[in-house]
């Protein structure tokens, strides 16, 4: 296609809007060029369209047992690497830290995103700190969905684990990222 | 060669293969480009240089801008909305039932002349050719030529499965 690539990223973000997340993601694999503009065009609409509308809250599962934690925070999505298959979503509270909690527990267990509507899981990979002020306020989400009443019985819950209770979104699209359904407020 | 659009105050603008079009200042301005040519320079005998488009393609774009002559001029408040809007009128839809090369063209001139609007309509209806067609079509649609290996285009399969259709 003989039109340059500022003009492609209007064109794929019309797509954005009318297509599904996976129709819109395949469109990767035409070529080379699409490949490297179609993920730059995804994670932008999401930033854009998720603007401080994302929050979750953190729960402590014990035993099989949920343990409220925290409040909720307001996440936004900061990038999206389709190598890895992960988001990396940004705390913006106050301090612009992430939740001790969260941080604390990493070292020693499994953290996802959850949903308790459905039981979808999405593994949270890992916490990445600040360079320039060392405060931890990032976290990056690995997308594979997770089942929560198959996957999670070959989790040990013996141990602490943190989840993410449920997403609060406007609109619908991060219902389509996670696979799950929504809780609207 | 010259060819008028109306009647009016005029401006002349120039195809980068030198023909003349002389075209009523409220048409020429919905080019952005234009219009603050227009304003800067003042009234002038002086024809606009386009380098950028030739005749078949100004003509085209100057028919969009002649039809859409008396709608309001789109603000930033309108960039978020209509980005993310896909329809596209009766008219404007018949407009851009052209050859594919002229429709790149169109969208190409509009980015040029800054009209977004016709910009917009433009990416649409490239959206909507793009839309519902497997990759093989999409290619096939637009020349373009699958540069993957088998495993390459597997790969990219497999980190798209985590997102399904519902």
């Amino acid at each position: 296609m003989s039109l340059p690539n500022e003009l492609l990223i209007g064109i794929f973000t019309k797509l954005f809007y009318e297509s599904s997340i996976k129709q819109f993601l395949n469109l990767r694999i035409i070529c080379k060029r699409w490949n490297q503009i179609i993920p730059i065009v995804f994670i932008d609409e999401i930033k854009s369209f998720y603007e401080n509308k994302l929050k979750c809250r953190i729960i402590s599962i014990y035993n099989g047992i949920p343990f409220f934690v925290q409040s909720s925070y307001t996440i936004n999505f900061s990038s999206y690497n389709p190598l890895t298959q992960t988001f990396l979503l940004k705390f913006n509270n106050k301090n612009r830290k992430l939740p001790n909690i969260l941080k604390h527990d990493l070292l020693s267990s499994s953290i996802f995103l959850y949903n308790l509507y459905t039981g979808k899981l999405v593994f949270i990979d890992k916490i990445i700190d600040d360079e320039f002020t060392g405060i931890n306020h990032c976290i990056c989400i690995n997308i594979k969905n997770y089942d929560i009443n198959n996957d999670l019985k070959n989790i040990n819950l013996e141990d602490e684990k943190i989840f993410i209770e449920g997403i609060l979104v406007h609109g619908n699209l991060l219902s389509k990222i996670l696979n799950c359904d929504l809780i609207i407020n | 060669m010259t060819s008028e659009s109306s009647e009016g105050k005029k401006v002349t603008l120039k195809s980068c293969d030198d023909v003349e079009f002389k075209v009523e200042i409220p048409v020429a301005s919905r080019s952005i480009l234009l219009k603050n040519m227009i304003e800067d320079v003042g009234e002038t005998d002086q024809s606009i240089p386009l380098p950028n488009v030739n005749e078949k393609v100004l003509k085209k774009v100057l028919e969009w801008c002649q039809h859409h002559v008396n709608d309001p001029q789109p603000t930033n408040d309108d960039d978020d909305s209509r980005r993310r809007n896909t329809e596209i009128d009766d008219w404007d839809q018949r407009f851009l039932n052209v050859e594919q090369d002229m429709l790149f063209e169109i969208i190409l001139a509009a980015n040029y002349l800054d009209i977004k609007p016709l910009l917009d309509i433009g990416c649409k209806t490239v959206a909507n050719m793009i839309k519902g067609k497997s990759p093989e079509e999409i290619r096939n649609t637009f020349n373009i030529v699958n540069d993957f290996t088998p495993e390459e285009e597997e790969q990219i399969r497999k980190e798209n499965e985590w997102a399904e259709d519902r």
